[in-house]
């Protein structure tokens, strides 16, 4: 009793700012303790080593050779972007990312129109299409390795139908060992993996869409495609933007299958910044040159992020 | 000749509900499941001629090289020596474990930062919600080099720890935003009902939200399992003890230097896919509910 007495003659004099957080904290209690454990990981996982990888990216830092860490300033930027092997994996990551999004878009938009028709045994043809999407990556870029070597599947199919005999490439191409094909295989392989992920989210969005629509269509004489193109794509464009930023940003990123299918060979055509970063701070040993790669390519993703996301309000606006 | 008797009929009289006959014939129809059954083919295919490859002994590999879908002499060889060479089972546990208990501690972190977003309104609400979508786009390689330096600090590189502490940070961030279109799906007057009746807030939490939002809090466990299950690039990083590798660095380390192993190859394909295909026919359901509601509603 006497301290909350003491409390209420003490309130007064502190800033009423201050008192004003205090209530605030108090009446949001269980909010803030909700969020509490969250938001420590999500400080001293996430956003910790972001702020230290970005300060590290100031310094020349050699994971081989502990010990002094002089400050450089913005030196390790001027040698990236002066680097040749910097517009080159440049233009590699978004050959890669670009590439793969358009194909897993297409693909998955096909494959959730066909799932959305009114077929039989629709259950198994849904769960056999999204299996790709739980397979890890590093289990499909084996297989894919395999089916695109010189004596795999996919060259005993091309020369069975006669592809090779139209001489783009020799009857047991190695795809992952030629400059220009080493990408495309890589591409083929994360449009497997990915498409079902964009399949189900299209699929999702397009169940939302009412029939009477359809029906009002058809009665009017359009046909499916006139009715796709008309219904269905403007109904499920919020969806549409979502998953490809999404799908952007997750390839961009993503690292797993070229390690596994090229590490960035053969002569650097797979080399992506992401491949490139990882390579200077594992391989080499290089940490300060790979933070500032690092810091780059986050400047890139939020750039494409705030640019989709501009797009995004407005079509929401739109509608 | 019939569809098209049909289709004038119905445009003569559209107050007449003319449904398709069900096993009549229909350009369309045929074309959806020609194309259904590419789709197949391109999902399926690689695993098939995995799976015949690994009953393939290695000398016939080498003959025909692996470019068919025929063994002369089918042979468990490759399983052996999968088995014997490498320590499948204990690589099998390593990424169970790990998957299993990211999945428990991401999901119950998860579940209460999701509902403070849902349903309450406090001073930082929308700075919070910022940062939860920004770390989804935190380059991975960004993060790993300072996690990397950390664990080295404090001992933590070849151990579980590297692991778990890794994923559960890139999985709480979509779980929290995947529970919290949940939790926002479920009508508040439950729980005002509830605190009517005396429980307190958090109590309306435990014992009346969350039982409703099992089918949630199932796909959301399933979801952040997977992304475990499936990650390589930390595991690889973070461990260099062949007792510690995960499914997807045991299968990566199979790679030869020089000459290919096929058998060998295959039959770890197989095995590192079947326990996860067994997984899938179990979780399917929940796994798409999840992902497409959390998603769209958020």
């Amino acid at each position: 009793m006497s301290s909350t007495v003491s409390m209420r003659t003490a309130d007064p004099r502190p800033a009423s700012a201050f008192r004003h957080v205090r209530r605030e904290l108090v009446r949001n209690r269980l909010a803030y303790l909700f969020l509490l454990p969250a938001l420590l990981v999500l400080a001293f996982v996430n956003l910790l080593p972001m702020v230290q990888g970005a300060a590290m990216s100031f310094q020349i830092y050699n994971l081989f050779r502990p010990g002094s860490r002089p400050f450089v300033g913005l030196d390790q930027y001027r040698g990236l972007v002066a680097d040749p092997l910097f517009a080159k994996a440049f233009v590699n990551t978004w050959y890669y990312t670009i590439g793969s999004v358009v194909c897993q878009f297409v693909l998955g938009l096909t494959a959730a129109v066909l799932l959305n028709q009114k077929i039989r045994f629709q259950g198994i043809f849904r769960g056999i299409a999204l299996i790709p999407w739980v397979v890890p990556g590093a289990l499909a870029a084996m297989m894919f390795g395999l089916l695109f070597t010189s004596a795999g599947l996919v060259n005993s199919i091309l020369n069975a139908i006669g592809f090779s005999r139209l001489g783009l490439i020799g009857p047991d191409h190695a795809w992952l060992s030629d400059t220009s094909t080493a990408m495309p295989t890589i591409i083929i392989t994360n449009m497997w993996k990915g498409f079902p992920f964009f399949a189900v989210m299209f699929l999702a969005a397009m169940q939302t869409i009412p029939s009477d629509l359809y029906e009002a269509a058809k009665i009017d004489g359009a046909s499916p495609v006139r009715s796709f193109f008309d219904i269905t794509l403007p109904s499920i464009r919020p969806t549409l933007l979502i998953t490809s930023l999404l799908g952007i940003l997750w390839t961009f990123n993503s690292i797993d299958l070229i390690y596994i299918l090229t590490s960035g060979g053969p002569f650097y055509a797979t080399l992506t910044l992401p491949m490139w970063a990882y390579q200077q701070a594992f391989g080499r040993g290089f940490v300060g040159v790979a933070s500032a790669l690092a810091v780059i390519i986050l400047g890139l993703m939020a750039a494409v992020a705030l640019i989709y996301l501009a797009i995004y309000q407005r079509t929401i606006r739109q509608d | 000749m019939a569809a098209i008797r049909t289709q004038s009929l119905a445009q003569a009289k559209p107050t007449v509900q003319v449904r398709a006959p069900r096993f009549r014939f229909s350009w369309q129809q045929a074309l959806t499941y020609a194309l259904l059954a590419l789709l197949v083919a391109l999902v399926l295919v690689p695993f098939l001629w995995m799976l015949v490859g690994s009953f393939r002994p290695n000398y016939e590999h080498m003959q025909r090289q692996g470019s068919s879908l025929w063994i002369e002499h089918p042979t468990f060889e490759n399983y052996q020596r999968l088995f014997a060479e490498y320590d499948f089972a204990r690589y099998f546990l390593n990424s169970t474990f790990v998957a299993l208990v990211t999945a428990t501690f991401a999901t119950s972190v998860s579940a209460f930062a999701g509902y403070s977003l849902a349903r309450f309104r406090f001073p930082g609400h929308g700075l919070v919600g910022f940062l939860i979508l920004t770390t989804q786009m935190l380059p991975t390689v960004a993060i790993i080099i300072p996690l990397f330096l950390w664990f080295k600090r404090f001992m933590l590189i070849d151990t579980y720890w590297a692991l778990l502490i890794a994923y559960n940070a890139f999985a709480i961030p979509f779980c929290t935003w995947m529970l919290r279109g949940f939790f926002s799906s479920i009508p508040p007057e439950l729980e005002e009902a509830a605190q009517v009746d005396g429980a307190s807030q958090l109590g309306a939490f435990l014992k009346i939200v969350l039982p409703l939002s099992a089918p949630g809090l199932l796909a959301t466990a399933i979801f952040s399992f997977i992304l475990a299950w499936q990650e390589f690039l930390f595991a690889v990083t973070f461990t260099s003890r062949a007792d510690l590798r995960t499914l997807t660095v045991g299968i990566a380390s199979m790679r030869g230097k020089d000459v290919i192993d096929w058998g060998l190859l295959n039959a770890g394909v197989v095995v590192t896919t079947i326990p996860l295909a067994i997984l899938f026919v179990l979780v399917q359901r929940y796994l798409v509910q999840g992902l497409t509601a959390g998603a769209i509603k958020g």
